[in-house]
């Protein structure tokens, strides 16, 4: 009888143990997972919540990067990750030298001032490649992580939304790491967190790679709202966790908090039009959408949500155009409100006004490439 | 020897009957949803048969564990246990196996028997032996409870007694679940009658997700919009409504659509956006909306609601006097429909 119950218990403890384990290791990616001895002690500091060290174990792990050839590496961003510095830099300036106007050994030329502690130098390298392409989200993440490195949180959020909104995390081997190693600099185990607001900006984007960092980054976000750091931002952080977890209607109320904090906060009302979206309200959608846009009319990312609403779901040319005239009032150079203007005038019956701003935006599109 | 008599002598009749309860209950189950009733009683109804259901697994877990084991069944129920623990581990490591399985299963074979195995193995991953883990955990759990009340209590008469009442009480429930989903069935099966539709605003949502993915519990109370009348809860059923706990919010206009019932019991089909009213919301704010009116006409249209299709046609050309093609299609439509007056009408506006 003893053995009996012992044997079930033990069968039912093994089931158990086995779904919280899987509970916990099936939300991190492949990235976490290496196999070597460097990979393995990252994985343990990273469960056991030391991410700075884990991001460092990490990196130390990636030395069979080492061997590839610079034909193979003219950015140096392999010989980078694989903490050869001194040739990564040889292999950057190289290239530089040959194609002067290239944009990935610049930033490989930011990432070695980023691991040398030189924040300032690492933001002049990257402002040169955000200067020919803005939504650049590597350099976007790399100039976030400068930025917190100097402790000048505001504009570390500012790069992580703008980075972010893209959709993607980024293709730099080494940017996870560098976000990880951060979030562990600002909130050491057993020691005060700094910087909360910053903290769940961080998490959010780790949370692309292990879902867990989805509670850290809505834990952060209350305490940062508690404490009154960068509260708009913070219910942004909160908002987008909600969605994550498919709560939209706590996800469009977090967003509107968001808003009441900052009217001008563009991101938020895009992130309310989106879950507008999700909860079926076209009307609210609409609203959401031209607020974003008003709240940022230079800025061409906030174009498109406006124009698939405007233009092709409801089929309203003619507010398109008033709104795309007021986009080029702002910024003459604005090629994508001329494109989209060109598009409305043209659903009107004006070809002639369609082709005039459409030939303007070639022009901007073409003067920006440098052609 | 027959399939069920070779059943019988294995499992015995008493762990047959609960298994047959089991489907009895997933039938009702099934029936509740897609038959769903208006009323906050159903609400509860509809809760009550989840926990039924919960409860005639239970009963046959019960029923297994205290069966007299057959003669055939006799030697290997000593090391039941023992068997247990083996197919747990035998599970998770089949587990790490599964994408080789599921690639086997995607390569065509001559067997389908074996193909399917393959795939059933394939798709026994992690996710889905956590399912099975969280649920195994669980009714081990249950049997160790019997195990333990049974030696110690076991021997009490009034604690057999009371153990077989219950037992008895839980088959008389689930036999009133299946009735009462049968009920419903033949309401909304055998109805003929045309499907009404109500117009209401959602005025609060309630419910749980269930876990694992396994769905949700949810309810909407909706208001009668046009005249505002009573309030009432609807059960959401995800497969059929527009809407979910998820995806839905107060205020939201939706429409209901019931049919009579066949024993006069009426029934809700499913619930569904009111995509009309959205639109009629935009247009107030928006009325250059070409794209949103177009499709509102093409609504009305299917609806044959032909004079608020005239109004919106008028109001349409009020704001693009140059669409007459546009206009005169909609003519001729309305022509083609009986609908001369309306039609005439709307010719004169572009061809005065």
């Amino acid at each position: 009888m003893r053995r009996r119950l012992s044997v079930l218990l033990l069968a039912i403890a093994i089931m158990a143990l086995w779904a919280v384990a899987y509970q916990r290791l099936s939300t991190m990616s492949s990235t976490f997972f290496r196999a070597s001895g460097a990979g393995l002690r990252g994985l343990a500091l990273y469960l056991q919540g030391d991410w700075a060290e884990a991001a460092r174990a990490y990196r130390g792990g990636l030395q069979a990067w080492r061997r590839i050839e610079y034909v193979d590496d003219p950015s140096g961003a392999f010989a980078l990750t694989a903490g050869d510095l001194a040739g990564a830099e040889r292999r950057a300036r190289t290239t530089l030298r040959l194609v002067p106007s290239t944009l990935e050994p610049r930033m490989t030329l930011g990432e070695i001032a980023l691991d040398r502690g030189e924040y300032a130098a690492a933001l002049g390298h990257l402002r040169e490649v955000l200067a020919r392409n803005p939504d650049d989200v590597d350099a976007l993440l790399l100039s976030a992580v400068a930025r917190g490195r100097q402790g000048d949180a505001g504009e570390a959020i500012a790069a992580f939304d703008r980075a972010l909104r893209q959709g993607t995390a980024g293709s730099r081997a080494t940017l996870m790491f560098r976000v990880l190693e951060l979030a562990g600099d600002l909130a050491p185990p057993g020691r005060p967190a700094r910087a909360l607001c910053l903290l769940a900006h961080l998490h959010r984007y780790l949370r692309i790679f292990d879902e867990a960092h989805g509670e850290i980054a809505a834990a952060y976000a209350a305490q940062a709202i508690a404490a009154g750091d960068r509260p708009a931002d913070a219910h942004l952080v909160l908002g987008i966790m909600h969605d994550k977890r498919g709560h939209h209607r706590e996800a469009l109320a977090a967003f509107e908090r968001a808003v009441a904090h900052n009217p001008r906060h563009a991101e938020a009302y895009r992130w309310a039009s989106v879950e507008a979206r999700r909860l079926q309200d076209p009307m609210l959608q609409y609203r959401m959408v031209r607020a974003a846009f008003e709240a940022a009319p230079a800025d061409p990312f906030y174009l498109d949500p406006l124009e698939h609403v405007l233009l092709r779901w409801f089929g309203d040319a003619r507010t398109m155009l008033v709104l795309m005239e007021r986009a080029i009032d702002v910024d003459p150079r604005n090629a994508a409100a001329h494109e989209r203007l060109a598009r409305a005038a043209l659903a009107v019956g004006e070809r002639e006004r369609a082709a005039e701003h459409s030939k303007r935006a070639a022009d901007l599109r073409r003067q920006r490439r440098g052609t | 020897m027959t399939l069920s008599g070779g059943l019988r002598r294995i499992l015995g009749l008493r762990v047959l009957v609960a298994v047959l309860l089991v489907g009895l209950t997933e039938y009702s189950r099934r029936a509740l949803a897609t038959y769903r009733l208006p009323g906050e009683w159903f609400t509860l109804a509809a809760a009550a048969v989840l926990a039924l259901l919960v409860l005639a697994v239970l009963l046959v877990v019960e029923r297994l564990v205290l069966a007299t084991p057959s003669r055939g069944l006799r030697p290997l129920a000593g090391h039941a246990d023992t068997y247990l623990l083996l197919l747990v581990i035998n599970l998770i490591i089949v587990s790490f196996f599964s994408p080789v399985f599921q690639a086997a299963a995607d390569t065509p074979l001559p067997n389908p028997v074996v193909q399917r195995a393959l795939a059933t193995v394939g798709a026994l991953s992690a996710a889905a032996l956590r399912l099975v883990f969280v649920v195994g955990a669980a009714t081990l759990a249950f049997v160790v409870l019997l195990v333990i009340l049974e030696r110690t209590l076991g021997h009490f008469s009034l604690f057999r007694a009371g153990g077989r009442l219950l037992d008895r009480l839980a088959v008389a429930l689930l036999v009133m679940a299946f009735g009462a989903g049968l009920a419903l069935t033949y309401n909304g099966m055998l109805d003929a009658s045309a499907p009404v539709q109500r117009r209401v605003e959602i005025v609060a949502l309630g419910g749980i997700e269930l876990p694992f993915g396994l769905g949700e519990f949810s309810w909407a109370d909706v208001r009668d919009r046009q005249p505002p009348g009573r309030t009432e809860r609807i059960v959401l059923s995800p497969g059929r409504d527009e809407i979910s706990l998820s995806t839905a919010r107060p205020e939201q206009p939706v429409v209901i659509n019931m049919h009579a019932g066949w024993f006069g019991v009426p029934w809700v089909h499913a619930i569904t956006v009111d995509h009309g009213e959205h639109a009629k919301r935009v247009l107030t704010t928006l009325p250059t909306a070409a794209g949103m009116r177009k499709a509102m006409i093409s609504a009305l249209s299917r609806e044959r609601r032909w004079r608020e299709l005239r109004a919106e046609a008028e109001a349409h050309l009020r704001e693009y006097p140059h669409d007459r093609e546009y206009i005169l299609a909609l003519a001729r439509d309305l022509q083609a429909h009986g609908q001369t007056a309306d039609s005439t009408a709307l010719t004169r506006l572009v061809r005065p």
